[in-house]
């Protein structure tokens, strides 16, 4: 009983972090109806079967619990809900439901007002509380301008394959530029996100001087000595250092380094 | 600049035209009379092909030059062979789609509008997830300037570094096509991705959207019409269910990663497939794409590994259970058991790799 109740919940869960609690799923009952209702024999099949489906598979809680148990999907079992077409449904059941009326002013009212509860209801893309923003691509250009200036910064001096250390700059620079190596990975970037400095000491599996770095670089660890710190990155052959942050230029500025550029908040910090 | 826009223009056009190609060379077989339905089955067909080449070749961890030289062969083949035998049924086929003034209207309007939305997903910057978007076009990037097919980290960018990366995502053959077009074409994979291919999808998503009311409507009056209506309305619901995890998120924001493109077209798609075989229209067709897309899927992602086997679930047992149980036809029990065929070899695939 316990575990179905948690299934219920996690079926109910999954569902609202996929819809987003976005008011728009109400109007899929509705289109449903009218199409069992209205549909020809074939769309009663197609879509009455569907839901029967889905609802007997993965909105059942022992289907849930059997499928975590095999394939541990947990935070993926929400993608299951792609198999609703949901917008088509809609689409099709509107349709449906203004052809019940005669006339074709009726159809145009009974359309428009459907758009209406669409975009009542809905919460569009593009614009709105959280939600993220359209940002045009300026020129040919499609990543932000801070990464081409960077670029421009790391090879003024001709270096091959210049090894850098910086944060999150690494998610979007290498999409625009591939030569360059970043010195800290995805996986200490994911650590460093959601783990205490105590946590990410006591969790991080690889070289001792590497946790320092990003001791220093993320939690602005300045107890290890700039000495220390500065040993640490040419033994790891790291040319530039991007940093963002006061404290942290102050402390670069503590051992051997020279401003090699600067694009808006970030300073790039050559080692010597 | 005007250069780059128009070599975009020019590969987002040449994906079209190479799916219509392909779709021609699956309509030998089918014989569908839609140049949409043609060119829907030809994406599949294009994927399906080239990441059975493909995978061989990342497992075997060969040069990326080598894949495009082989995929560049293939494709000039069936280019070829569409020239010289397809010539005169391709002609005819478009010529009879466009041989009335008024199909002409309406197929230029939709086209203007698809092009235009597609123009405006594929010109947004903001793609807001960082870390997938660091893999869908770091990855590519990364294969183009090592030359390997997937061995630097996409996010490190260290060689031989990515073995765990590599592994988790030995299906996933997209992320090497765009490289190897990147390599073909010198358009960096960051405007392939973004841009031509976005844009490129877009306009796929639409023929799906439009055959969907086409199949809908058939031998209704203002089937045209309807299907317009249909679309625009589905494309508003779709615009209007904004959610981090949903699907509009994925098609608006995402729409070159290969989940995303798992999530409204691959979705849509068997979804239009399925309705076609309910709605006996182009049945054969409509089979063959659901094995397409059940052999291509998890070229894209690794959701497809159980996403895909679902909707074809989902979507085709209570056709086969009104044949099979109702009707005593057992036909479409051993399509639907050929058609899962392709997804349960990848589960195994991946499981013992």
């Amino acid at each position: 009983m316990e575990k179905l109740m948690e299934y219920t919940e996690f079926i109910r869960n999954s569902f609202l972090t996929y819809s987003g609690h976005n008011k728009i799923w109400l109007l899929y009952p509705f289109a449903i109806l009218v199409i069992l209702l209205r549909g020809k024999k074939s769309d009663r099949l197609l879509f009455g079967g569907m839901l029967i489906l889905q609802l007997l598979t993965f909105c059942n809680p022992g289907f849930a619990y059997l499928i975590n148990k095999l394939f541990h999907y947990e935070t993926r079992y929400l993608r299951l809900f792609w198999t609703v077409p949901f917008f088509l449904t809609i689409g099709y059941g509107a349709i449906l439901f203004a052809g019940v009326f005669q006339q074709k002013r009726l159809q145009t009212a009974v359309l428009l007002a459907v758009c209406a509860c669409i975009c009542v209801l809905g919460t569009p893309v593009f614009y709105g509380n959280g939600v993220p923003e359209y940002t045009a691509a300026a020129g040919h250009q499609f990543i932000s301008p801070e990464v081409i200036a960077l670029s421009e910064i790391f090879h003024q001096e001709g270096t091959e394959r210049p090894k850098v250390m910086y944060g999150y700059m690494m998610l979007s620079y290498r999409q625009f530029d591939p030569s360059v190596i970043s010195l800290f990975t995805k996986k200490i970037l994911q650590s460093q996100e959601t783990q205490s400095r105590e946590e990410f000491i006591a969790n991080f599996t690889g070289r001792k001087r590497l946790r320092n770095l990003a001791l220093v670089y993320f939690y602005q660890d300045y107890s290890i000595s700039p000495k220390k710190f500065f040993r640490y990155l040419r033994k790891e052959n790291v040319n530039y250092i991007v940093s963002n942050s006061d404290e942290l230029d102050a402390y670069l500025q503590r051992g051997p380094v020279s401003l090699l550029g600067q694009v808006n908040a970030y300073r790039v910090w050559k080692i010597s | 600049m005007i250069l780059q826009f128009i070599l975009d223009f020019a590969l987002t056009a040449g994906y079209l035209v190479l799916f219509l190609c392909f779709g021609f060379l699956v309509n030998r077989k089918v014989s569908s009379e839609s140049l949409s339905v043609t060119c829907l089955l030809g994406f599949f067909l294009y994927f399906s092909l080239f990441h059975l080449l493909a995978l061989p070749m990342k497992i075997w961890k060969w040069p990326l030059h080598r894949l495009t030289v082989l995929w560049s062969a293939v494709v000039t083949a069936v280019l070829l062979l569409e020239l010289v035998f397809d010539r005169t049924r391709i002609i005819a086929m478009i010529r009879e789609h466009l041989s009335e003034k008024k199909k002409w209207l309406f197929f230029g309007c939709l086209a203007i509008g698809t092009v235009l939305f597609a123009l405006y997903i594929g010109l947004n910057r903001n793609t807001i997830s960082a870390y997938d978007a660091a893999y869908y076009i770091g990855s590519p990037q990364s294969s183009v300037y090592s030359d390997t097919l997937g061995q630097m980290d996409a996010y490190t960018g260290r060689l031989g570094a990515a073995a765990r990366q590599f592994r988790y995502y030995i299906l996933n053959t997209d992320t090497l096509h765009s490289a190897m077009i990147s390599q073909l074409t010198g358009v960096s994979s960051l405007a392939e991705r973004k841009f031509c291919f976005s844009a490129a999808m877009c306009i796929l998503f639409g023929l799906v959207l439009y055959r969907c009311g086409m199949t809908f409507f058939r031998e209704e009056a203002h089937a045209g019409g309807k299907t317009l209506l249909l679309m625009l309305l589905s494309g508003l619901v779709l615009m209007e269910s904004y959610s981090i995890a949903g699907v509009s998120h994925y098609f608006a924001y995402r729409t070159y990663e290969g989940k995303s493109i798992i999530s409204y077209f691959y979705m849509s798609a068997m979804f239009l497939f399925a309705l076609m075989i309910y709605r006996e229209a182009e049945e054969k067709a409509a089979w063959t794409g659901l094995l397409l897309c059940t052999v291509s899927g998890v070229c894209f992602s690794n959701s497809a590994l159980f996403v895909v086997p679902a909707m074809l679930g989902i979507s085709m047992v209570p056709y086969v259970f009104r044949e099979c149980v109702l009707r005593k036809k057992w036909r479409a029990a051993g399509r639907l058991a050929i058609t899962f065929a392709p997804c349960l070899l990848w589960i195994v695939f991946y499981k013992l790799y």
